[in-house]
């Protein structure tokens, strides 16, 4: 990025792309990350949902229920963490740093204390005294900082500072991705209202929902909707924050320069190597005087040059 | 904002700066900062970076982590405790869907 463009971020549709982009190529473990903490959670609510709204009995056992919904819950967000770390390494162009036991404890550390706040106090930004954007930001910052070497107090201070910057790029991208999330959502509605028709049209099995399809619009129906819309938008809300950080902190750094710098000289490699693959071939004349034109231009050196030449390759 | 060649390091006044600290932002001399994490820092914010962080300094800060830890706990458990009280307090007829369909006898 030049320097101007690196004080006021890049543009949100560029973020965006890039988002997509870098979650499209990322390895499948890196998604299985993501997957690992998200399904279990997103199963658990829609049990949860499912129980207390029709269990007759589901009062005797809320609290059991509530406290497995917290450990599920938990239990994403640190998977999360630990998806936008990889996601991170992956635009840094590094390996991710080894995952030590130490570590994986001060992440889900550091999730506990922070992330259940925000239950409360995302939904509570809405209120125009709140800016949802810089709310939002903060929470999706506390998963994507969160690499297991800073503690709680660090965490927070970081994704304070970061969720501040660039506030204008910030919610541009929440409008696209809201407009985004609210078209994946119609889409998942519409192929789970029409696939108990498409069932009864091929195998002919007659079910409730082709005798009454407004048996369909109960309250679980519209909750599994939001658990599968959740589980195909966040991954590309949570890299496009991992991306926001990494941004933001290579102002200091330079790990976006340090990461181009990298790329660039992995996509010279292949161009210098035949160069010095021709210059170990066993004739050494050869070598010498391709490396003498290819220094002056077409002139030949002295036999004696050419050698020096030849031992600086 | 001035150049870097027009300002004079913090701690000497008389030395040119050739340096600005990424923590504090404040101008240096090259006596004054050294390289740590590839980055050039001065010597306070060095310090302050290597200094052992609160949790390790005191035993008593695990405590405070540990608190931390349960209040969380305790605030998210409270958080899906109220959603479970709200389910369980809406109708039957919405979460079947039939709240808003108009029985015929009521209509006649």
């Amino acid at each position: 990025m030049k320097p101007k463009r690196r004080q006021l971020g890049l543009g949100a549709f560029d973020l965006i792309e890039e988002a997509t982009h870098l979650l499209r190529t990322a390895p499948a473990a890196t998604l299985a990350a993501y997957y690992l903490g998200a399904i279990p959670f997103v199963l658990g609510l829609l049990f949860f949902w499912a129980d207390m709204s029709r269990n007759p009995f589901a009062s005797e056992h809320l609290a059991d229920a509530s406290l497995a919904m917290v450990l599920l819950f938990l239990w994403m967000k640190f998977w999360q963490a630990l998806f936008t770390r990889l996601i991170r390494a992956q635009r840094a162009a590094q390996p991710a740093p080894p995952l030590t036991f130490r570590a994986a404890v001060r992440i889900f550390i550091v999730q506990t204390i922070w992330q259940p706040s925000g239950l409360f106090l995302v939904p509570l930004s809405f209120i125009p005294v709140l800016s949802f954007p810089w709310v939002y930001a903060f929470y999706q910052n506390i998963t994507a900082l969160s690499d297991g070497r800073d503690g709680a107090a660090q965490v927070f201070k970081k994704s304070w500072r970061q969720a501040g910057l660039w506030p204008r790029q910030n919610g541009i991208v929440i409008l696209i991705l809201a407009g985004f999330i609210l078209y994946i959502f119609w889409n998942w509605s519409a192929v789970c209202l029409a696939l108990p028709e498409l069932f009864k049209m091929f195998f002919g099995v007659e079910s409730k929902f082709t005798r009454s399809p407004y048996s369909l619009f109960n309250s679980t129906f519209f909750a599994a909707m939001f658990g599968l819309t959740y589980l195909c938008a966040d991954p590309i809300l949570k890299t496009y924050y991992a991306l926001r950080c990494f941004y933001g902190q290579s102002i200091e750094s330079g790990e976006d320069i340090k990461a181009d710098l990298m790329a660039v000289a992995q996509v010279s490699k292949p161009a210098v190597s035949p160069i010095s693959k021709s210059a170990s071939r066993p004739n050494a004349d050869n070598r010498k005087n391709q490396y003498a034109m290819s220094i002056r231009g077409g002139d030949s050196l002295s036999p004696q040059k050419a050698a020096e030449a030849g031992g600086l390759q | 904002m001035p150049s870097i060649t027009q300002q004079r390091c913090f701690n000497h006044a008389m030395r040119e700066a050739v340096a600005r600290c990424p923590e504090c932002k404040q101008f240096f001399c090259r006596e004054c900062v050294t390289e740590h994490d590839d980055r050039v820092l001065c010597a306070n914010c060095l310090r302050n970076l290597t200094r052992k962080p609160f949790v390790q300094r005191f035993a008593l800060a695990r405590i405070l982590v540990a608190a931390q830890c349960l209040f969380g706990l305790l605030i998210a458990w409270y958080f899906f405790f109220l959603v479970g009280r709200g389910l369980l307090k809406l109708p039957n007829s919405f979460h079947e869907g039939t709240l808003w369909q108009v029985n015929s006898n009521d209509q006649e």
